[in-house]
């Protein structure tokens, strides 16, 4: 049987009881496959020259270390913090979903100017990869918010109680709505 | 001439008046997505990973499987009212370019516009617990489905429409890999600190993790 040259017509449905080589609309429509395979190239090329020519870093939340609270208990961080909601990013250098989420979401505008506006930003650095034990607040703030994922987002209101867990490198609109609704209910 | 309009409306009635289609698009991508939603706003928690897998690429994924179910007019995946109209369309010439394109922009249209009703549907339910999404997020959402949808069904499409039997495996087993990739949760695993029933529940948990996760490296070789 002859392969249907891309110039044809379409076989008719009938004949595909007949022989199911003969109803071929299988022959992939060339143009199609260079549209596909240009879009591959352009996003091939693309990421090369994201790699070669790294965009400048955008601003990112201004995150205070937990580490400047060494010494501290968590009723004292609540307390300097005055009336603020406080924002506790469980993160840890090794790992790249904490990475992609500063990279991708924390640079955002409206989730940095959020924050910057709402909250007290604290980050809580994991260290028990690379020196065996953590800060006693670090793990004392694990511990109260049972982090088992990095990056794990926390927000506690004026009071010291949760009040709410963002688990993952999520999408901007997904911190977004998360970040509005505790501002929202905290009001 | 590149868009039929016989086509594009056997094409709709096809993924519109099926009721086996309805059913699972309705399920998977309305009732469940929402219900989570629902569930979590209820009970004062975030969006799951789980929830935001399923309100994006995979969501969208979901709903083109099933409308791209049938493109080459096989009798037996037109179990649906629109499946008899297709061999009074064949029996007249038409091009193939005209026949792809138009089964891809019908298909996009209608898996873009579900998965966009699915997100501004997601949107509603949080603003009255809350939640704000501005404008310009809701219409980025939007755009994201519809890109979402044209490019799935452009794969879909290509690996439906040429029934050599290597293509297909090779097309079906680079989706699946891409779905891998798309639901291996995008978290770094801690080591827990805590004791008792917690720390079995979260080694459990943890457990789920590292698995899904060794097994996204096996499939990508990456970190």
């Amino acid at each position: 049987m002859a392969p249907i040259d891309s110039e044809q017509m379409v076989s008719t449905a009938s004949d595909a009881s007949a022989d199911s080589k003969d109803y071929r609309l299988s022959v992939t429509p060339r143009g199609f496959l260079l549209v596909a395979a240009a879009m591959i190239v352009l996003r091939v090329g693309l990421t090369v020259n994201d790699f070669l020519n790294p965009a400048p870093a955008r601003a990112s939340v201004q995150w205070h270390n937990a580490k400047e609270f060494a010494g501290s208990s968590e009723p004292e961080i609540i307390k300097a913090s005055g009336k603020k909601l406080i924002l506790y990013e469980f993160y840890a250098d090794w790992c790249s979903p904490c990475t992609r989420l500063e990279q991708d979401v924390m640079t955002n505008d409206e989730i940095r100017s959020t924050i910057e506006k709402n909250f007290v930003s604290i980050r809580v650095t994991d260290r028990l990869k690379e020196d065996g034990k953590n800060d006693r607040l670090v793990a004392d703030l694990q511990k109260r918010y049972r982090i088992f994922a990095f990056p794990t987002v926390v927000a506690v209101g004026a009071d010291g109680e949760s009040k709410g867990t963002l688990v993952g490198n999520s999408s901007s609109m997904a911190v977004y709505r998360f970040l509005t609704k505790i501002i929202n209910q905290s009001k | 001439m590149w868009f039929n309009k016989s086509i594009c409306k056997f094409t709709v009635m096809s993924a519109c008046l099926d009721p086996m289609k309805l059913i699972y698009v309705a399920l998977l991508g309305f009732v469940v997505p929402i219900g989570m939603k629902l569930a979590a706003l209820f009970h004062g928690a975030s969006d799951s990973q789980t929830f935001e897998m399923l309100t994006g690429k995979v969501g969208v994924s979901f709903i083109m499987m099933v409308l791209c179910l049938g493109l080459a007019g096989n009798s037996t995946t037109q179990s649906g009212r629109g499946g008899e109209y297709l061999p009074l369309l064949f029996s007249r010439p038409i091009s193939r370019t005209e026949y792809v394109i138009t089964k891809w922009v019908t298909i996009t249209i209608i898996g873009g516009a579900l998965a966009a009703l699915q997100n501004v549907l997601v949107c509603i339910c949080g603003f009255f617990f809350g939640e704000t999404t501005s404008a310009l997020g809701l219409l980025s959402l939007v755009i994201e489905r519809f890109l979402d949808a044209g490019i799935l069904s452009a794969g879909m499409l290509l690996a439906m429409l040429n029934k050599h039997p290597v293509f297909q495996i090779i097309s079906i087993c680079a989706f699946y890999v891409w779905m891998i990739g798309q639901t291996v949760p995008p978290v770094s695993v801690a080591g827990p600190q805590i004791e008792g029933v917690d720390k079995l529940a979260l080694d459990a948990t943890k457990i789920m993790l590292d698995t899904s996760q060794a097994m996204g490296d096996l499939v990508f070789a990456c970190d």
